[in-house]
């Protein structure tokens, strides 16, 4: 296996676009993405697309709208994790040799479902008895709050966070503050969680260009090393489960730091699956950026906020930033590139060397997740 | 009928007799012993096929909760949770109640007829 880097990133606005169509709204993220690389589109040798609710060949119907068809195009659903596992897959493509330059790509729309909780499949015995997303997150949040005393008021906090990080990237969904009391006081959805606990449905795309590491001086003057590509699936129990500790990202996390050969000392700026507020707090924990049950002392002390010794999610996460499910990896992806390239003003960590993304996610009985995919990057 | 609509129902084949009335019916792999519910076609420990039914444990604790508000049923707000049964099976099930909640509390699962199968819920046995 040989390096590879990431030469261009880009990405739409995440927001609301019921009047597009999805191909539409992957388009514009693909061709920012190969501008910044500074690639035309026969330099693509390979091509992968993640998308959840995009339907057939989404990955097809929009790298026609460019012109790029012909090479191989691969659609891939991962749950949450489908852009990132996309990535993980290209990234072997590239580091195999079989392939020196590779474009992916994540897009969702899901505002053709007009709000709600996302469509889940209930061939799944829990999901046909009512398991939501909310409701496997607010589970988690009750037992951990039973288990460390952690406050449902201390647990809007991450909502506050997120949405002051969020308030300085015009590629939110949301740029405007709020305060723990609108968290508190919004209406309820899955106790502990009211609204603003959870990350808001939304449309978005976004885009990057792969590219073997001997050759990515040609496109890029500064080309970001991908240091580590992990995926795994959770371990399947028809026992209990400890759901205060997320073990797909316990492992996948491990497995990380051994392939990039760093620890968690070394992430100088993250993007985590924040999809609701415990989560945050969980992956503190499970990332090492702490211990079990200090979570809350790393947001609260500001360890995580911008100018702190570990910011976490300065894109705004998935709360402020959006959640469209199959854009999300790279959309994390992108904004790691751009803080690892400095060009993130003022939500800019200062000095990031080293940064990780991790996605996350798909509800099933008897998994704490069905994918992770976590991808360490260096400047 | 959307999926949170039909919480709480279950299939004739997801209840068995036992001892002490009806019994979520789980299964027992005949070759490593493995308990899952609902009743596996095959055991995902060790692949063998042979699987009998066995009544899962009629109580235990609840291991979390969350009480609902959204959704399209017309009787929110109402509470789901996990509960770990006595003979290590987790079962994800809705409770009678949405007040008075408490990880750890002692649960009773609770089956009764209904059209098409049977309704099942999970019951707190004791104050908090």
């Amino acid at each position: 296996m040989r390096p590879v880097s990431i030469i261009g990133v880009g990405m739409i606005p995440f927001g609301k676009y019921p009047e597009k169509d999805t191909a539409d709204l992957a388009w514009p993220a693909i061709k920012q993405a190969m501008e910044d690389a500074g690639t035309d589109r026969d330099d693509i040798g390979i091509a992968y697309c993640g998308s959840v609710y995009g339907g057939m060949m989404i990955g097809q119907r929009t790298l026609t709208r460019l012109g790029m068809t012909g090479k191989p195009i691969i659609n891939v659903e991962n749950a949450c994790s489908s852009s990132s596992s996309a990535f993980h897959q290209a990234h072997m493509a590239v580091a195999s040799g079989a392939y020196d330059v590779a474009l992916v790509f994540g897009v969702d729309k899901l505002s053709q479902f007009g709000g709600g909780t996302i469509p889940l499949v209930d061939e799944d015995w829990e999901i046909s008895q009512g398991m939501l997303m909310p409701a496997l997150y607010a589970m988690r949040a009750c037992r951990y709050m039973h288990e460390t005393g952690l406050t449902t008021e201390q647990l809007a906090g991450v909502s506050v966070k997120a949405r002051a990080m969020g308030a300085h990237n015009p590629d939110a969904q949301f740029q405007k503050e709020i305060s723990l009391e609108e968290v508190m006081n919004a209406r309820p959805i899955a106790d502990p969680f009211t609204l603003l606990h959870c990350c808001p449905t939304g449309d978005g795309a976004a885009a990057a260009v792969i590219c073997a590491g001997d050759v990515a001086h040609k496109f890029e003057a500064a080309p970001i090393k991908i240091l580590a590509s992990d995926l795994c699936t959770g371990t399947y129990l028809t026992g209990y489960r400890d759901m205060t500790v997320p073990e797909i990202t316990v492992r996948g996390a491990s497995e990380a730091y051994e392939e990039a050969g760093v620890g968690p000392e070394d992430i100088d700026v993250a993007e985590i699956h924040d999809a609701f507020t415990i989560a945050e707090l969980l992956y503190y924990e499970a990332f090492g950026f702490c211990g079990r049950g200090e979570a809350i002392r790393l947001l609260e002390d500001g360890v995580t906020s911008i100018g702190g010794a570990k910011p976490v999610n300065p894109s705004g996460g998935l709360l402020s930033k959006g959640h469209p499910v199959g854009a999300t990896g790279i959309a994390q992806i992108t904004e790691i590139t751009r803080q690892l390239r400095g060009s993130c003003g003022a939500r800019q960590v200062e000095g990031a060397r080293t940064g990780l993304a991790h996605a996350t996610g798909g509800g099933a009985m008897g998994m704490d997740h069905g994918a992770c995919s976590i991808h360490i990057l260096q400047r | 009928m959307a999926m949170d609509q039909r919480a709480g129902h279950l299939e004739p084949g997801h209840v068995i007799a036992g001892d002490a009335g009806l019994h979520l019916k789980g299964g027992a792999c005949a070759s490593c012993g493995a308990l899952a519910f609902p009743k596996p076609a095959i055991c995902s420990g060790c692949l063998s096929e042979d699987i009998a039914d066995a009544p899962l444990a009629g109580g235990g604790v609840l291991y979390a909760y969350s009480v609902i508000h959204v959704g399209r049923r017309p009787d929110l707000p109402y509470a789901v949770g996990y509960v770990d049964l006595a003979d290590g099976v987790r079962v994800f099930t809705e409770l009678t109640r949405t007040d008075g909640l408490c990880p750890d509390m002692k649960v009773a699962i609770e089956i009764s007829p209904e059209a098409e199968g049977y309704r099942f819920n999970a019951a707190p046995v004791e104050a908090v």
